[in-house]
């Protein structure tokens, strides 16, 4: 074997896994991710639909049709979906979740608060729930109650979701919703430690950095007042 | 007393006789806990534990102590034994770079070809079982040519019936295909069930032919390699056809699928390491005398420790090192382990 023939022994193996990855990584880059930025939503509704009544006993597949006739605002689909997810999987907590947010989005808060309450009550350690229940007792205007729940969610300080959520801060958002009970409960000092935390983690959250200025327009009020 | 029940007592007899004459990889108590009945110890042991902690914590345990960690014997039989780092030096040497690189690449562009390659992690937990086909066969001296390849057929084609039949499996494909742009037509998942039903179904009357000849003709039958394959294929069909759950289907499947690699890798590697000579791969040789075993389990739990502690901590880094081993030890796994290799059968004798 002369030496060209060996440097092609050497190279070939070195270059032929990492090349299928490149190639792979061409093909996902150039076809198929166009492909998909161009599917419509209304196609996801019918892949869905077909793969929950294929495996209709499956909470997952449920959740996931539950969460295409959300974004196509198909309520009434979506809630259908989300309770079966339920049925199949009492403690299913993406169907929980998506269940509470179909609700709100219909106008059912109290509802919606209620249900939640019943399944975070059943299925301890759901910090996404504690988070859903806290927002809507402060809709609801129970601030004293959304404090315990958010509270709940804040004593994890690295918590973890399933992947069904997306990619979802989940401590950044309780601690600018903590900042927004605590305002409504009449604690500002606290509200805006909040706030400063969840805009420590995230700078430029525009909605918090609203929050802090409203608080601080508050704050001149009163002194003013005074 | 007829005939019939008398043969058949003097079948089940040569059946209990030849397991009985079958040679074990390490011996029966350990390969009968680690690597034949570690499918069903898994089971168990899922199923004890969830009456302490929630589904989903103990999946995500398993995931990172477990699935995670088991990255790290690949890479003290890669890198730490020398003989195996000299036979693959530039693999060894210039991969790692290139694929810490595009896996690094391809998690800032949140592609989805990352997620694609839990097809790879299914693949691998098969060939893992072949490995053991293979490695009981040779070691009971049943090598002829059809073999492996019934063998092979017969892993695939069940392991295929079983993915596409369960609900959890036909999720997973379903919803990252999905989500990597893939729309698999929906005619695809029925074709697939029946397929792979009728080349299973095809495969084990072949394989049951296979046994009978080699049983007439005096050939030896690995019983064990039947044994381990009942064991593994009926708990891969409990945990992801009858069982189905979201967090610990999986989580049983890696966990029995971890226990067998990293057994098999102490021995293997205690094996090699007692065959160096004094002075050659010392931290190799450390880690896997026996009185280390501690340190070989330590470095297993540290590397998920590590991820555990500090994956929601940073995300991304974390994220693209455990996808980069991940890659890696599929990668070398289909290397470094070569049963037809005559250092390998060496080894296990």
């Amino acid at each position: 074997m002369n030496a060209r023939e060996r440097w092609r022994e050497r190279i070939r193996p070195v270059l032929g896994f990492p090349g299928l990855l490149l190639l792979a990584f061409v093909v996902e880059r150039a076809v198929v991710a166009p492909y998909a930025a161009r599917r419509a939503p209304e196609s996801g509704v019918a892949y869905w639909e077909q793969q929950a009544a294929r495996h209709p006993e499956f909470a997952l597949t449920q959740v996931r049709l539950g969460m295409e006739y959300t974004q196509v605002e198909n309520w009434v689909g979506a809630r259908t979906a989300f309770e079966r997810a339920l049925a199949a999987d009492p403690h299913c907590e993406q169907a929980a979740v998506g269940l509470n947010s179909v609700l709100r989005s219909a106008g059912d808060v109290a509802g919606a608060t209620a249900r939640m309450i019943e399944f975070a009550g059943a299925n301890p350690g759901c910090l996404v729930c504690e988070q859903d229940i806290a927002s809507g007792l402060l809709l609801l205007g129970r601030t004293d109650e959304a404090k315990q729940h958010i509270e709940v969610v804040l004593a994890e300080e690295h918590p973890r979701v399933a992947p069904e959520y997306g990619p979802l801060d989940l401590r950044t958002d309780a601690l600018a919703l903590a900042g927004r009970i605590y305002a409504a409960a009449g604690e500002p000092e606290r509200a805006r430690d909040y706030y400063q935390q969840a805009l420590a983690r995230r700078p430029r959250d525009g909605k918090v950095q609203s929050e802090i200025a409203r608080l601080r327009q508050l704050d001149g009020s009163h002194s003013a007042v005074r | 007393m007829s005939a019939g029940t008398i043969s058949a007592g003097v079948r089940r007899t040569s059946a209990f006789d030849s397991l009985a004459r079958d040679k074990y990889i390490v011996s029966p108590a350990f390969d009968w806990i680690f690597f034949i009945g570690s499918p069903l110890l898994a089971v168990a042991l899922v199923h004890f534990a969830t009456r302490f902690i929630s589904e989903a914590t103990l999946g995500g345990l398993i995931l990172t102590f477990m699935a995670v960690g088991h990255h790290v014997p690949t890479f003290l039989r890669a890198y730490a034994d020398p003989d195996e780092f000299a036979r693959n030096r530039y693999r060894l040497t210039v991969v790692p770079f290139l694929v810490v690189a595009l896996v690094a690449l391809l998690a800032v562009l949140n592609s989805h070809l990352l997620a694609l390659v839990f097809i790879w992690d299914q693949y691998h937990f098969v060939r893992q079982h072949y490995g053991f086909m293979r490695i009981y066969d040779a070691k009971n001296g049943s090598t002829t040519k059809s073999g492996p390849n019934l063998d092979l057929w017969l892993c695939f084609s069940l392991f295929v019936y079983i993915i596409a039949k369960g609900d959890f499996y036909s999720y997973i494909y379903s919803n990252e295909l999905f989500a990597a742009g893939i729309v698999p037509p929906l005619w695809l998942g029925p074709l697939l069930l029946n397929v792979s039903f009728a080349i299973a179904l095809g495969v084990l009357a072949l394989f049951a032919l296979d046994v009978a000849r080699r049983v007439r003709e005096g050939e030896p039958v690995s019983m064990l390699k039947i044994a381990v394959t009942l064991t593994t294929y009926g708990v891969w069909y409990y945990a992801y056809v009858m069982f189905s759950n979201p967090f610990l289907s999986y989580g049983i499947s890696s966990l029995f699928h971890c226990l067998q690699y990293d057994a098999l890798a102490w021995h293997y590697n205690r094996r090699k390491a007692s065959a160096l000579e004094a002075g050659r791969g010392r931290f190799f040789q450390y880690v896997h005398a026996g009185r280390h075993l501690w340190a070989y389990v330590a470095a297993i739990f540290a590397y998920g420790g590590f991820t555990w502690v500090f994956g929601p901590l940073a995300p991304l880094p974390v994220f693209i090192i455990n996808r980069t081993t991940g890659v890696l030890h599929y990668y070398y796994d289909s290397f470094i382990w070569q049963v037809r290799r005559a250092e390998f059968r060496k080894l296990l004798e």
